[in-house]
Parts: C-alpha cells; sequence; structure tokens
C-alpha cells in the first residue's frame, strides 16, 4: 500500500504571551498507509490537534523536511492550491460537528461539492446517497436530512458532519474526536461508520482521548513530547486484559496515571508522559526527573543527554 | 463553482435578513427621496425653463443703430429663412414721453394706481399672429365666455367679436362696435392666482396687438382721439421692467396715447427677437449670429437673464446631492459595521467555509454580492417609493391643476399655481448614474468586512 500521509521532521511551536517560543511538535515524522485507520491519542495541549490541521492543511509547520498527502508535495504548493486540495482530497470530523446552522442536513452536505463545482443536480443526488449511509431508513423516511442542526441531535449532526466529510469523496479523512460529544450510543454508532471507511478505499486519521476508541484503529500513536510514538501493541493488549510485559507504573506527579511506555527522545534517554496530567517522566536510573513543564523538561533533558554521552 | 445566486443565498443565510431589511429600508428611503426631490426640482427646472422659454424671446438681437420698418422687415424675413426658426418678433420702440397728465379721459379707463409712470422708451413687442396663439386665445375665451355671462348681460355679441378679433376674422366695423367691452386689466408679478380669474385675460408673454393698433389706428391715432376706445390688453406681468421689456402697464398706457395723440415721440425699430424650434440651441445661434453680426448688434440669449434662477436650480440640486452622498455615506458605514458584526458573530462558520475549501475569495464574494444585491433591489425600493410619493403629490396636491390642462400656457404657470411643480421622470443616464453611486458604496460598505471574513484563521474560528 502507497503512503498516503508521509512527513518527516515536522517542527510546530508558538509565540507564547509572554515572549516564550512553546514547542509543540518536534522533529515529528508521520506515516500513513492507504485505506488505513491511524488513531492518535494524547492529553489535552500535547499537540493533536495542532498536527490534525497541520495535515489538514489548515496550518503552517515552522518547518519540515518532507510533507506529503496524498503523493503531492505540500510545500510547494500555492494557498489556492492547498484551498483546493483541502476541498478535494481532504475531509473534516470535528469534534463538535460544525454543521452550519443556516442550512439544512442535505444543504450542509451538498455545500463542499458546490463548492468544488459539482452541479446542483449530481451534488444532491450523492448528498442523499451520503446521507442515506449515516442514516436509518426510518430517519430518512422521516426526511431527517431536511432539518436543520437545531432540530437534530448530536448523533445526527456528527453524522451528518461525516457524510459533509464524505462528500467530494476525499481519500483521506480527519475526524477531531468525533464521539468527544456524543452519548454512547451515538459514538459507536459514529464509529461504526468510521470503521467502515477503510473498507470503502479512504484512510482515516482520528484523534481521540479514549483507548477504546483508539483501539478500534489499525494503528494507535501517542504524541508524547511532540513525537509520535507507536503503542498500537501496548494499548491493544492493555485493552484485551493480557498482563503488560513492561513494568507499569503509576505517575509519580498525580499518583493516578498509567505511564505509557517509555520512548527514546535522544539517544539513551527514555521519557515517559503520564496521558492523565501531562507530567513528564525521566527514567535513567539514579537520576530521576519530573516536570509538568514540557518545554523545560526537554531543556533540561538536552542537559542529561549530553551528560549521558559524556559519560559514556 | 457556486453559481451568484447561490452565493448571494448563503450569505443572507449567514447575514440574516433582518441586517437586510434594515439595510434595504434605509437605502430605498434615501434612493427614493433623493429621486423624488430630484423629480421635484426637475419638475421645477422644467416648468421655470419652460416658463422662461415660452415668455422671453430666445435669441434678441438689439441693433446699435436704428431700423425703420422695412429694413426690419428685411433682416427678420432673413433670419427666418435660415431655419430653426418658429417666428421673429420685431421690436418697436417708441421713444419719446407718454405724457399721462394731459389727459384727464384716462382716468376715467384706467385701472390700478401707477398711471404716474413715464418711459423715455417704451418698447411695444409686436404680436405675432400664430395659429398657437389663437387656438390658445380661443381656449381663453372659450372659458372666459362661460364665466362672463353673470356679470356681463348681454355680452355673447361681444364675446363673439372678440374672438374674431383675435382670430383676425372680424373686420373694423366689427372691432369698433364692440371694442368698449372691457377695460384692460394688470396684475402684479406676485398675484398669479389672479390669473385665475376668468375675466382677465392672460399670456406668458405681453402679446400687445400692435399690428392691429397700427393698422386700425396708428397713423390715424390722433383722428380719433376722440373716440372712447379701450383695449384688451393680453400680457403677464413676470417679464422684468428693462430696456427691452414693457410692463402692461406701460403699454397700456403708451396704447392709449399714441391712440389720443397725447404721446410725444418717433417710432423706430432697433431690435428683433427670434423664437427657435429648439431653445435650447439658442446658444449656439447666438454664437453663428454674433460671428456675422459683429458690432452692429448685441446678442443676448434666454438663459443669460435667468442665470441666478437657473443657478439656483443648480445649487439646490448641489445640496440635494451632497445631503444625499452624506447619507449614503453614512448607510454604507451603517453597512459595514453590520456586517463587521455578521463576520464576528458568523466566524465559526465562515471557518468551517474554509475548512471545506471555500477559498478566500468565495468569501469576499459572499458579503460583496449581499451588499450590491440589497443595494440594487432597495435602489427598485426607492424608485417605487419615489413614483409613489409624486403619483400621491400629482394626485392630492396638484389635483386642481388638472383643471387647466386645456390651457396649454396656463400650465406653464403651474409652479406660481399651486406651488408644488409636477414631478419629473429623473432620465435614464441621471437615474444610472445614482444605482452606479448606489452600488459602489455598497461594495466599498462590503469590501473590509469581507476582507476581514476571508481573512479569518478557520482554526481559531473552528475553537
Amino acid at each position: 500500500m502507497q503512503e498516503i500521509i508521509s512527513i518527516k521532521k515536522l517542527n510546530k511551536g508558538f509565540l507564547q504571551a509572554t515572549g516564550e517560543r512553546l514547542e509543540i511538535l518536534r522533529n515529528l515524522d508521520f506515516v500513513v498507509k492507504e485505506n488505513s485507520f491511524v488513531s492518535i491519542i494524547g492529553h489535552s495541549g500535547s499537540g493533536k490537534s495542532t498536527l490534525l490541521h497541520m495535515l489538514g492543511l489548515l496550518d503552517e509547520p515552522c518547518s519540515v523536511d518532507e510533507w506529503k498527502l496524498c503523493g503531492s508535495k505540500i510545500e510547494q504548493m500555492s494557498l489556492a492550491e492547498r484551498t483546493r486540495f483541502r476541498g478535494e482530497k481532504l475531509g473534516f470530523i470535528f469534534q463538535f460537528h460544525q454543521l452550519l446552522p443556516e442550512f439544512t442536513a442535505l444543504q450542509n452536505v451538498m455545500l463542499p461539492m458546490r463548492i468544488m463545482g459539482v452541479s446542483q443536480t449530481a451534488a444532491k443526488k450523492r448528498a442523499m446517497e451520503l446521507l442515506s449511509k449515516v442514516f436509518s431508513t426510518e430517519e430518512m423516511d422521516n426526511k431527517v436530512y431536511a432539518r436543520r442542526e437545531a432540530q437534530l441531535s448530536g448523533g445526527q449532526c456528527q453524522r451528518v458532519a461525516i457524510a459533509r466529510a464524505l462528500a467530494n469523496d476525499p481519500p483521506l479523512i480527519f475526524a477531531d474526536e468525533p464521539t468527544g460529544s456524543l452519548d454512547p450510543e451515538s459514538a459507536v454508532k459514529v464509529m461504526e461508520i468510521l470503521k467502515a471507511l477503510p473498507a470503502e478505499g479512504k484512510a482515516v486519521v482520528m484523534i481521540t482521548h479514549q483507548m477504546e476508541l483508539a483501539a478500534e484503529a489499525d494503528h494507535i500513536y501517542a504524541l508524547l513530547a511532540g513525537q509520535l510514538v507507536d503503542k498500537t501493541s501496548d494499548i491493544k493488549q492493555r485493552l484485551s486484559g493480557t498482563p503488560k510485559k513492561s513494568k507499569e507504573r503509576h505517575c509519580p506527579i498525580c499518583q493516578d496515571g498509567i505511564l505509557l511506555d517509555e520512548i527514546e527522545y535522544q539517544k539513551g534517554v527514555l521519557i515517559d508522559q503520564c496521558p492523565q496530567c501531562n507530567g513528564v517522566w525521566l527514567d535513567k536510573g539514579e537520576l530521576e526527573m519530573v516536570s509538568i513543564n514540557v518545554d523545560a523538561f526537554c531543556d533540561e533533558v538536552e542537559n542529561i543527554a549530553f551528560e549521558l554521552r559524556n559519560t559514556k | 463553482m457556486l453559481s451568484k445566486r447561490e452565493i448571494i443565498s448563503i450569505s443572507f443565510k449567514l447575514a440574516g435578513w433582518r441586517y437586510a431589511l434594515l439595510i434595504f429600508f434605509a437605502i430605498a428611503l434615501t434612493i427614493g427621496l433623493l429621486l423624488f426631490t430630484q423629480g421635484l426640482l426637475k419638475g421645477y427646472e422644467h416648468e421655470l425653463v419652460s416658463k422662461i422659454i415660452g415668455g422671453s424671446p430666445h435669441v434678441s438681437i438689439k441693433f446699435s443703430q436704428q431700423l425703420d420698418e422695412q429694413q426690419a422687415n428685411q433682416l427678420s424675413a432673413d433670419l427666418e429663412q435660415r431655419g430653426k426658426l418658429q417666428f421673429t418678433a420685431k421690436g418697436l420702440v417708441y421713444s419719446g414721453t407718454a405724457d399721462i397728465f394731459s389727459d384727464q379721459a384716462f382716468d376715467d379707463n384706467w385701472v390700478g394706481t401707477s398711471r404716474k409712470s413715464q418711459s423715455p422708451e417704451i418698447v411695444f413687442k409686436g404680436m405675432q399672429y400664430t395659429e398657437a396663439y389663437v387656438q390658445y386665445l380661443s381656449k381663453i375665451l372659450i372659458s372666459f365666455e362661460a364665466q362672463a355671462k353673470d356679470k356681463n348681460q348681454n355680452n355673447e355679441d361681444d364675446l363673439a367679436a372678440i374672438k374674431a378679433l383675435y382670430i383676425e376674422q372680424a373686420d373694423r366695423k366689427a372691432w369698433d362696435a364692440h371694442l368698449q367691452y372691457r377695460k384692460p386689466i394688470a396684475f402684479p408679478p406676485s398675484l398669479y392666482r389672479e390669473l385665475l380669474n376668468p375675466y382677465a385675460f392672460y399670456a406668458s408673454y405681453p402679446y400687445l396687438r400692435l399690428t392691429e393698433a397700427e393698422k386700425n389706428f396708428g397713423i390715424q391715432a390722433k383722428a380719433l382721439a376722440q373716440q372712447k376706445i379701450e383695449f384688451v390688453v393680453v400680457a403677464s406681468l413676470d417679464m422684468p421692467l428693462s430696456d427691452e421689456t414693457i410692463s402692461i402697464v406701460s403699454a397700456y398706457e403708451t396704447i392709449k396715447y399714441l391712440i389720443n395723440g397725447t404721446a410725444q415721440g418717433d417710432d423706430f425699430y432697433n431690435y428683433i427677437e427670434l423664437y427657435l424650434t429648439d431653445p435650447m440651441q439658442a446658444t449656439s445661434i447666438a454664437k453663428v449670429l454674433r460671428k456675422q453680426l459683429g458690432e452692429q448688434a448685441t446678442i443676448s440669449v434666454w438663459s443669460d437673464k435667468y442665470v441666478s434662477e437657473l443657478a439656483l436650480i443648480t445649487a439646490f440640486n448641489v445640496l440635494l446631492y451632497s445631503v444625499m452622498l452624506g447619507i449614503g455615506i453614512s448607510i454604507g458605514l451603517l453597512l459595514s459595521s453590520l456586517l463587521g458584526i455578521t463576520v464576528r458573530r458568523k466566524s465559526r462558520q465562515i471557518a468551517v467555509l474554509l475548512a471545506m475549501g471555500s477559498g478566500q475569495r468565495l468569501i469576499v464574494e459572499i458579503f460583496i454580492y449581499y451588499s450590491l444585491f440589497i443595494g440594487f433591489i432597495a435602489y427598485w425600493g426607492g424608485v417605487i417609493i419615489a413614483s409613489g410619493l409624486s403619483y400621491g403629490l400629482s394626485y392630492f396636491v396638484n389635483a386642481q391643476a388638472t383643471a387647466f390642462n386645456d390651457y396649454p400656457l396656463l400650465q406653464l404657470l403651474q409652479i406660481q399655481l399651486q406651488g408644488v411643480p409636477q414631478v419629473q421622470t429623473m432620465g435614464l443616464l441621471q437615474s444610472s448614474i445614482i444605482l452606479i453611486v448606489v452600488l459602489i458604496i455598497c461594495f466599498i460598505s462590503a469590501y473590509q468586512p469581507a476582507k476581514k471574513g476571508a481573512n479569518i484563521n478557520p482554526i481559531e474560528g473552528l475553537k
């Protein structure tokens, strides 16, 4: 299978109000194959949404070595080309559906197609097809598609949002916590639709807080200290009840969160991060350090790594 | 791509109908009032100009030397052959003094108190016999006839005689027999309403039956001095007194004394008036005549004498357009503010559109089309409002004026009669310019908020 997302050494940071620079994504590498379902987990503020915005061409990285989506080099595209690319090749599903409340469900689904130049008739036909996939027969009979956001339930809105994301038949779908605002029953329905998409030739990148939902994906990545770490086997094993091979430790800061496996942040420097309190933990035998400030921590790690290299 | 109709539909869904209605009414009322007031001014101008060109010579040629009758006739004939002329009128000048104290009989016939006036040079404007004038007088007389019975018993013969006289069908005998019909009636300029009195004869020009006077009494005036004769002088008094113009009072006086032989002086011609088929060409024709006649004559056109009146109209127009432009700018600021609010309120929707692949251009178009569409529709709303106001004004305020529709020249006086002119329809060019100005204001007003909307960061908008 070909790579539909290929990102190498992506960096993104923001200048804070205090004047300090906050690095969110650090030398991030990310590859997604066609027809795959990838989920990204991470604590609040870890940079999940920032990464998704970057992937969705809504934001610009500070630096990147390679930035390819659907085989196209993004860094070579103009703003207008990226806009067009976003409309044609990418589909977005937001946490709060983000339907246009002034439009009916049908019009919401038709709109992306009309923007991309699909004729009125063809757009309506496709919108109805998509809506009939996300709505039950009963709902279609009740003409739910003719209702506006205010007349739809949260789950129905999110299903309309999925239909809208699929409107232009994009090969790549980004879902930013698509079930975050839904009740469990609606969340299940939405996840069923999303899980079926790879079989239809689409790659799905989903961001979520919930490990149970993340586990539905083929690949699970955790965003730790600005980098993506493959946690597929770890999380799947944990959720399947299989005893964890490696030691499982509670976060020394909050004493509540269970630390994920360490990642090698620098050569010889293993770090771990608590998904609960966002604390970062460095395990280096005799040197143990915790911090809730990732940036300060990373600066400190630079020094430690330097010490370690010198020691060796 | 989205069609313009869809973009407008999206814009109305985003910005809402409440703002649209507010802006629509603001623009429509402004345009309506502008068109109505402008129409009113245009009507006033039209009536004023009509009155001026109907009551003034279009081009006046005043010669530096005196012409005798033969020379004047020759010159008139030459000018008339050039075309573009309806007719010419020769100005007969009586140079002398009308000694009003010499004839006590004058007092018996004079109506008014200005009999002591003396004119060192009195100009008669010879009436030109035209079909239009005959028709006009006939109508006046018929109207008069209907009313006259109340106060003038057994006057039908008199009326018929006068009518015949004015259409120049009467012979001297019939005229003589009935000339004592009525005293001359003079009206001061401020009392135009008096002109509605059916017992008054008037015209928009101090037509004087000088031809008749000369024919019947001119040379033989002295012989008839003892005969008591009254003239019916048809004139209006809106002409300013000048060396070229004579009021009805002095005209009457002079005739009286010409006839009675008490006036002393000489008659001569020294100017010719031209009445053009198109009075608006007066300036260009005057220019040609100036070149041809050089220093032999001084040439003036009708608009020269009414510069202040015409300038007043222009000043009113400038004032009107300035005020309306100010209101237009205010509406533009209102529109801009409302769209700015809309952009802030709908930043999430705009961000969603951008995330779905809308270019910045589409976002700009949404707000620009919204504004232009409202401006365009509101313009026509304004046209309807202006039409309604104009119709209402014509229907209610000018209702009485319709009673005089049969009097073509009386129509010229309706400004004074009613105080409110007829509203004139604005020309295509002028209304197109107003429409373009409205659209420009709408475009400029919408541009800034539209750009602001287009520059919304979708990430911020989606938060």
